[in-house]
């Protein structure tokens, strides 16, 4: 999938040098967005990457809770929470930017958060966070399919009665 | 008088009577305690986070709890001392009551389960035989469009199935070879899941999702195949999310109405016949709040029979997971079964069946299995996708043997529309407990001789009462110092009652599933009725 490993490519690089490089609805999407935007989805990636299904990114979800920090203050307190102690996290730890870092450092931190127990604030807002992008991507039809499940509603069969008529 | 009959519950039992009562000319008033649900817009699986939604067919029922779960029977056998703790009421408050979540089992009971007594030395003879009900089972098999392979050797020998046998999900087809070499023999399930479009409804589609209701409207139940039928006639009343609280008598202690909360406040609907069809726990209830005129006793209670010869059936449960990466839920969710000890295998034992089954439910759905698999990223991913659709579990259900003392009694405790709840009391015999052991061993060298990654036992009834399917309660007999109602569901003694639910069940079919058998026996009892008020 050469379109999604290109932003994903660009949000490691970071926005200055990879913005040129990306094209199409990935480099609209990311052009004007602020730093915190980036380390956004940067963590999105991070919790669930592409491999051989699509990951959340291609799924735009990180645009997704983009919009929803804009109309729902309790999602963008929580955000507004979430970034600063992740960026401040991999900087202390790492002295790198969240997006800097390797997948499995990336992943180390975020596990981190989520279960360091002197941070209660930091712990309940990742699991709050990983549980909505969780549920985002498993209800939808191409989380799903990642799992050779197809929900029944979206059987071809559904619209339309069909198949056999008994005679 | 607002009907000719007023039936009381949509369930198997009482949709299917008023089908029949319709269609020969009566005007039939249909209460039901629930809403009527569109499946293409109320059941979970219309939508991609259904683990996370409330499920209508469950939610509904909540507000009422039927049983009171602080009573729990303790007994002692063999020495030993054994608590059960109360019944978990599986039952649905919907038009067509709890066909909306079964997953369209579609059995005629055996031939010897109708006279255990006689053949066996244990349980009881019905008053009627396997033969008198065979034309009903055909006819409920017809309009539910029941699909099945006729060649059972197990079972007695009949004409085709309306539509044919689903073939063997791929679950099943490795379990079937597993079962030869323990002995067994793995066959189509008889399901009313039509696999051919009958009455123009989509056939089963094999979405796996029977329990929480069909959202193709596939699944024969009550709402799908028999009411829409019945409504055509134009002599169809149904009153949803109405409630009967109790029976007005007369003076000579006949029914004169029934008390009923409806959505436009309370009524006193009267008929000339009534049918009780709310299921072997709400129908005796109703009977037992109801109190006869210059006596103590409740209704049609005076020789103290309703309520009791409660049964459940025994269940118990083994978890498989297969080394065959396929997933479990694919195919209609029960579509085998082994019939082998239907008939007892010995004097000591039940005659019971085993089953295997593979479900998606809340909590191995998508979206919970994720959310409770540990951790983020790559591993997360990867692991979820190896464990979703393995779930597996083979099982054992077995009929209850009846006892006098195993009953459903009006406890102290009030539901929120002051109707008394009930108390069940429910020991296991002897009898019983050895046939949940042998259901055990069976099932684990099934398992074990199936290629297999993990074998554990599962849950069993032993300790905890499932009330999935009851029996019992009001059952059937000729003897009124015995029974509760006649061979043809009326209730003794009395001019203008009838029962079309699992209560009048005299025996528990030997493992096999009661719907088909209620909805047979309820064609059977509306003809009846039928041709006394034709006079």
């Amino acid at each position: 999938m050469p379109r999604l490993t290109s932003r994903r490519t660009f949000l490691l690089a970071g926005t200055t040098v990879a913005a040129g490089l990306v094209a199409g609805r990935n480099r609209s999407q990311v052009e004007g967005t602020t730093g915190q935007d980036e380390l956004l989805s940067c963590i999105v990636d991070t919790c669930i990457p592409a491999d051989e299904s699509p990951g959340a990114l291609d799924l735009g979800l990180d645009n997704k809770l983009k919009q929803e920090i804009k109309t729902k203050p309790k999602t963008a307190e929580l955000i507004n929470r979430l970034i600063p102690a992740v960026k401040n996290k991999s900087l202390s730890k790492y002295r790198k930017s969240f997006c800097q870092l390797d997948v499995a450092e990336r992943e180390a931190l975020l596990i981190e958060l989520s279960i360091d127990r002197s941070q209660v604030q930091n712990q309940s807002d990742f699991r709050k966070f990983r549980r909505t992008l969780f549920q985002w991507y498993y209800s939808s039809a191409e989380g799903q399919a990642g799992l050779g499940y197809t929900l029944p509603a979206h059987y071809p069969a559904y619209a339309a009665s069909s198949a056999g008529t008994k005679s | 008088m607002d009907f000719d009959v007023l039936i009381i519950g949509s369930g198997a039992g009482g949709g299917m009577a008023a089908l029949a009562l319709c269609e020969q000319g009566f005007k039939v008033g249909l209460v039901e305690r629930g809403k009527r649900f569109n499946p293409k817009q109320h059941y979970i699986q219309n939508y991609g986070d259904w683990g996370l939604r409330k499920d209508p067919l469950r939610t509904a029922r909540r507000p009422e709890e039927t049983i009171n779960t602080n009573y729990a029977t303790e007994y002692t056998l063999d020495g030993k001392q054994h608590r059960r703790s109360a019944n978990v009421y599986f039952r649905v408050h919907g038009l067509g009551g709890s066909t909306l979540h079964y997953q369209g089992e579609a059995h005629r009971f055996a031939e010897h389960a109708f006279n255990t007594k006689s053949q066996f030395g244990w349980g009881l003879d019905w008053p009627i035989t396997y033969q008198d009900l065979a034309p009903f089972y055909q006819r409920a098999e017809e309009l539910l469009g029941v699909a099945g392979d006729a060649n059972n050797p197990f079972k007695a020998k009949r004409g085709e199935y309306p539509t044919p046998a689903h073939a063997l999900s791929p679950r099943s087809r490795i379990l079937a070879e597993s079962a030869i070499k323990v002995g067994m023999s793995l066959l189509p399930n008889p399901l009313a899941l039509p696999s051919q479009s009958v009455d123009g409804r989509v056939p089963c589609q094999h979405s796996g999702g029977c329990d929480y209701g069909c959202v193709f409207g596939a699944k024969s139940s009550i709402d799908q195949a028999i009411i829409p039928r019945a409504e055509k006639t134009g002599n169809l009343s149904i009153l949803t999310e109405s409630r009967a609280l109790a029976l007005t008598l007369d003076e000579q202690n006949e029914i004169a109405a029934v008390k009923v909360a409806t959505p436009n406040g309370m009524q006193q609907l009267s008929a000339n016949a009534y049918v009780l069809a709310t299921g072997a726990v709400e129908t005796p209830r109703l009977m037992l709040t109801t109190h006869e005129a210059g006596s103590d006793t409740a209704y049609a209670n005076t020789n103290d029979q309703v309520g009791r010869y409660f049964m459940e059936t025994l269940l118990t449960r083994v978890q498989l997971e297969l080394e065959a990466d396929i997933k479990t839920y694919r195919g209609p969710p029960l579509d085998s079964r082994v019939w082998d000890y239907n008939y007892p295998m010995d004097n000591q034992t039940s005659g019971f069946v085993l089953g295997a089954a593979g479900y998606l439910n809340p909590g191995n759905d998508p979206v919970q299995l994720a959310l409770r698999t540990p951790g983020i990223g790559h591993a997360h991913k990867e692991q979820v996708r190896a464990s979703f659709g393995r779930d597996l579990f083979l099982f054992g259900l077995a009929e209850q043997e009846p006892q006098h003392d195993n009953r459903l009694f009006l406890s102290n405790k009030e539901d929120a529309a002051g109707v008394p709840k009930v108390n069940i009391h429910c020991e296991y015999s002897q009898r019983d407990h050895h046939t949940m052991q042998q259901m055990r061993n069976k099932l684990r060298k099934w398992a074990e001789a199936t290629p297999n990654k993990r074998v554990r036992n599962g849950p069993t009834t032993l300790t905890r009462s499932a009330a999935t399917h009851v029996g019992g309660t009001c059952r059937m007999g000729n003897n009124p110092a015995h029974s509760v109602v006649d061979a043809y569901g009326k209730v003794h003694g009395k001019s203008n009652c009838w029962i079309t639910d699992a209560s009048i069940l005299a025996t528990q079919g030997a493992g096999d599933s009661p719907s088909l058998t209620i909805q047979a026996l309820a064609l059977r009892t509306a003809d009846r009725l039928a041709a006394e008020l034709k006079g």
